[in-house]
């Protein structure tokens, strides 16, 4: 017996250590997570792809022998929720349900700053007698669960006086989206301009040109445990994070062709992009159209029983206190303005 | 009317053929029973008698020279033909009465129902219906196995080594019972046996096989009164005479002594 | 006697106390941050939500429903493959092989194939769960047939049985344990294909509800589910077991015998 209860603790105290070590491990690698359901490339934010096409993160950190080490999670904005509950991220980058559902269900995260201007379409096979989005009642639709999309798909709901039980959802992302709607297992869903391009499917509703509170507005977040081990590393990066945006803020047409290079077509970034300016999609300020989004989000989320617990993203949430340094330190405190719900800049 | 039941066997050959063997079973056997006779053959091991009841059961298949029951050449097994194995042999999922009625072509019928507790009588298992064979002893088990056997009036019942299980008082015991079932039946048995006190204390006739190739050696008559003296002097000659054929003797019996 | 048996059973209780004991204490003390690993209390807390606001009872009514369909089109499928692979031999040589090929197929890897036909709707759920049911029961239905002693067989052959009459009588009865053993397996493995299918892609059911919560970073939701789906499939388990002693009773006794 005595050996039996030797035996099960050292099972446990096996999976403790396989649980806990990686938080241990002293590498010099910040692990950043993107979703990347579609094209295993960030999907969204115009200052993200130039960051990354300009490599400015790698240059600043090779000189003291830290490499970053980009992620990009199929699972979306769920799955970075995942590597940063089990240690695998540091850094992530997501839109607001699943940074709310993970803050909501204890993830020990700080938003850092926003990264706005996400776009999606709602679409259809393009046989579908399916119109408006009151015909979408009774309708098989495919959600990627636990992402913005899922979120944008309440929000427009809720402005047509339906709900998510009007719908049959079905779990879907990616792909199997694709596939699903072809073979009509699915007659409706959020997804990319690319499909419309190709003639798989038809759109009936899309972001572009509605108001900012249907766009997608990421949030930056780090892990709190490496947060407080790794406070310079953090002042650093989010540094170079706000000059890539601020340069990436300087020619829209420069920066939309620079963002090519994350896999989409310069027409289309044209066309999802169109009518807002450079300024406001650059914009790294947890401002009120961050923080009213945000909080209307959180109502409708707990509405629908998509979160369990609320709380105030001041004071669980955010922490600027890096981004203003940042702002401080480069001179850039009157570049962006804050902007409103609305996305209209608040005149001084 | 004449009664039923007379097995003829005519230069009776069995042979089995493997890919580098032809092994002959049985070779040129030729017996008459007659209807109402209990015959027992008698054989070492390996000398074709369990084949041979087989093939007049009709499980064994193929064979040379003749089979014939009342006149007619014998083709698969028949209700005409009761067997009782060795082994009971008893479905351990059905009760005793069913497992009795297993050879009757309709045994939930009121008839039937009839006859399965007539045969139950015989055998002295009345009040067993309900049991299960594993709630029986191996006496029980095989006196309903005979019932079963016995529940489609065949004209000849064929048993192979019924008693080869059970101990030796049972055995005696059952040497009894199946003497007074077969003169109330007035059937015609043919019993397989190893053991020659059995033979004689049952059988009319008592056919003694060689082995390889089995073949009939000598038949015995058995001309004593019924019921059977073991310590008679004659029957303590035919035991003899029956022994010599194995060349053993007296002094070194086999069988049991009491 | 009683009482040693009683305290037996007993200590298969014993690990899992432990074990829930040695999860509260590495929870309660953050050794395990709560989001990875939710406190048993929490669970119960989470579990008892669920039942009240009926999600729990109607996600679970979906599933059992995919199980039923999946398992009685598997099993009644894999019974009679098995039986006339057991009871004509020409049959066995020709099906044995190709039933031995596909045997070695592990049914998940069927998805992407299934999927392709069938899309992500019910049928492939129901096709997937019969595929995973039939094997079992098809190669236990085989082996009850071909295990059934010569020696009953000829004692009806005596009698001049014809098949179907054998088959009732002898077969059936004597395949049987090994059938229902066959019956068993099968429904756990339906169980645990319909969990698996319904991870796939689903509207509703219990693995939909583990797939969404997951999504939702609801790891006390997924861990609910574990729970739930492990409750359900061993008393679907003992359910199968109380068939077994009715039909089987001669079987027991004769066993403790």
């Amino acid at each position: 017996m005595n050996k039996l209860i030797s035996i099960i603790m050292t099972l446990v105290l096996g999976v403790v250590t396989l649980v806990t070590v990686p938080a241990y491990a002293e590498e010099k690698v910040v692990r950043i997570g993107f979703p990347g359901a579609t094209t295993s490339r960030p999907q969204s934010g115009l200052g993200w792809g130039y960051v990354q096409a300009k490599h400015l993160f790698d240059e600043e950190f090779k000189k003291d022998g830290w490499t970053i080490d980009y992620n990009y999670i199929a699972a979306a904005g769920p799955g970075v929720n995942e590597g940063l509950a089990n240690n695998s991220l540091d850094f992530g980058f997501h839109g607001d349900l699943p940074v709310l559902a993970a803050r909501s269900n204890g993830l020990k995260i700080k938003a850092l700053g926003a990264v706005r201007g996400g776009t999606s379409h709602l679409l259809v096979p393009t046989n579908s007698h399916i119109k408006t989005i009151k015909d979408l009642k009774g309708k098989r639709v495919g959600v990627s669960v636990g992402t913005w999309t899922h979120a944008l798909l309440l929000k427009v709901l809720q402005d047509n006086g339906m709900t998510i039980k009007d719908l049959k959802v079905i779990n879907t992302s990616g792909t199997a989206f694709e596939t699903s709607l072809a073979t009509g297992d699915i007659e409706a869903g959020f997804g990319s301009l690319s499909l419309i391009r190709r003639g798989v499917a038809r759109e009936i509703w899309s972001t572009v040109g509605k108001h900012v509170r249907y766009q997608n507005t990421n949030t930056f977040v780090v892990r709190e445990e490496f947060l407080r081990k790794h406070p310079d590393i953090v002042k650093r990066l989010v540094k170079v994070f706000v000059k890539g945006f601020y340069q990436a803020s300087l020619n829209k047409n420069e920066t939309l062709k620079f963002n090519t290079r994350t896999g989409t077509a310069l027409a289309d970034l044209i066309e999802e992009n169109a009518g807002q300016s450079i300024k406001y999609l650059t914009s790294p300020k947890l401002d009120g159209q961050v923080t009213k989004q945000y909080k209307d989000s959180l109502a409708l989320f707990k509405e629908n029983g998509l979160i369990r617990r609320n709380f105030d993203p001041e004071a669980e949430l955010y922490d600027r206190s890096y981004l203003d340094a940042a702002l401080k330190e480069l001179k850039l405190e009157n570049h962006w303005p804050d902007y409103d719900s609305n996305g209209n800049p608040i005149k001084k | 009317m004449e009664r039923l039941g007379t097995l003829e066997v005519k230069h009776l050959q069995k042979r089995y053929r493997t890919r580098n063997d032809d092994l002959t079973v049985l070779d040129d056997i030729n017996l008459t029973v007659q209807p109402g006779e209990f015959i027992s053959i008698i054989g070492s091991s390996g000398c074709g008698k369990t084949t041979f009841l087989r093939l007049v059961v009709g499980l064994e298949k193929g064979y040379e020279g003749e089979i014939l029951l009342d006149g007619q050449k014998l083709n698969g097994p028949s209700l005409k033909r009761g067997v009782v194995f060795q082994d009971h042999r008893l479905l351990p999922w059905f009760s005793i009465e069913k497992n009795v009625g297993l050879g009757l072509k309709h045994p939930k019928s009121a008839e039937s129902r009839k006859t399965i507790q007539e045969h139950l009588e015989l055998v002295g298992l009345k009040g067993f219906e309900k049991h299960y064979p594993h709630q029986l002893s191996g006496g029980m088990s095989q006196r309903a196995a005979i019932a079963r056997a016995l529940v489609n009036r065949p004209e000849i019942l064929l048993l192979d080594e019924p008693l080869g299980a059970l101990d030796a008082l049972t055995r005696m015991y059952m040497h009894q019972e199946l003497e007074r079932i077969w003169k109330q039946e007035g059937i015609t048995m043919i019993m397989i046996t190893h053991d020659v006190d059995e033979a004689i204390v049952l059988s009319d006739k008592i056919v003694v096989m060689s082995s390889r190739p089995g073949t009939i050696k000598k038949i015995i008559p058995v001309p004593l009164a019924r019921p059977r003296d073991r310590a008679s002097y004659d029957f303590v000659k035919i035991k003899e005479e029956v022994l010599e054929e194995f060349q053993l003797h007296t002094d070194y019996p086999f069988t049991y002594t009491i | 006697m009683k009482i040693h048996v009683f305290f037996s059973r007993l200590l298969g209780l014993l690990i899992p106390l432990f074990l829930v004991a040695s999860w509260h204490y590495l929870s309660v003390h953050e050794v395990v941050p709560t989001t990875l690993l939710p406190l048993p209390s929490v669970l119960f807390d989470t579990w008892w939500d669920m039942q009240k606001s009926g999600e729990l009872l109607l996600n679970m009514k979906m599933s059992l429903l995919r199980v039923g369909g999946g398992f009685l089109v598997g099993a009644s499928v894999g019974f009679l493959l098995g039986t006339v692979m057991g009871v004509w031999k020409p049959v066995e040589l020709y099906l044995y092989p190709v039933f031995n090929f596909f045997r070695q197929v592990p049914v998940v890897a069927w998805i992407p194939f299934l999927l392709i036909w069938l899309g992500i709707g019910e049928w492939f759920k129901i096709v997937f769960i019969s595929c995973g049911a039939i094997i079992p029961m098809a190669l236990k239905t085989f082996e009850g047939i071909r295990g059934v002693p010569t020696s009953y067989l000829e004692v009806v052959r005596a009698f001049e049985y014809g098949k179907f009459r054998m088959f009732r009588t002898v077969i059936l009865p004597s395949a049987l344990p090994s059938i229902l053993t066959g019956l068993r397996i099968s429904l756990s493995e339906a169980w645990m294909l319909v969990i698996g299918a319904e991870l796939v892609a689903a509207g509703e059911g219990i693995g939909n509800v583990m797939i969404i919560a997951r999504r939702l970073f609801q790891t006390d939701v997924v861990l609910v589910g574990v729970v739930v789906i492990a409750v359900t499939g061993f008393i679907m388990d003992k359910l199968l077991d109380l068939l077994e002693t009715r039909f089987l009773g001669w079987r027991r006794i004769q066993n403790v015998q």
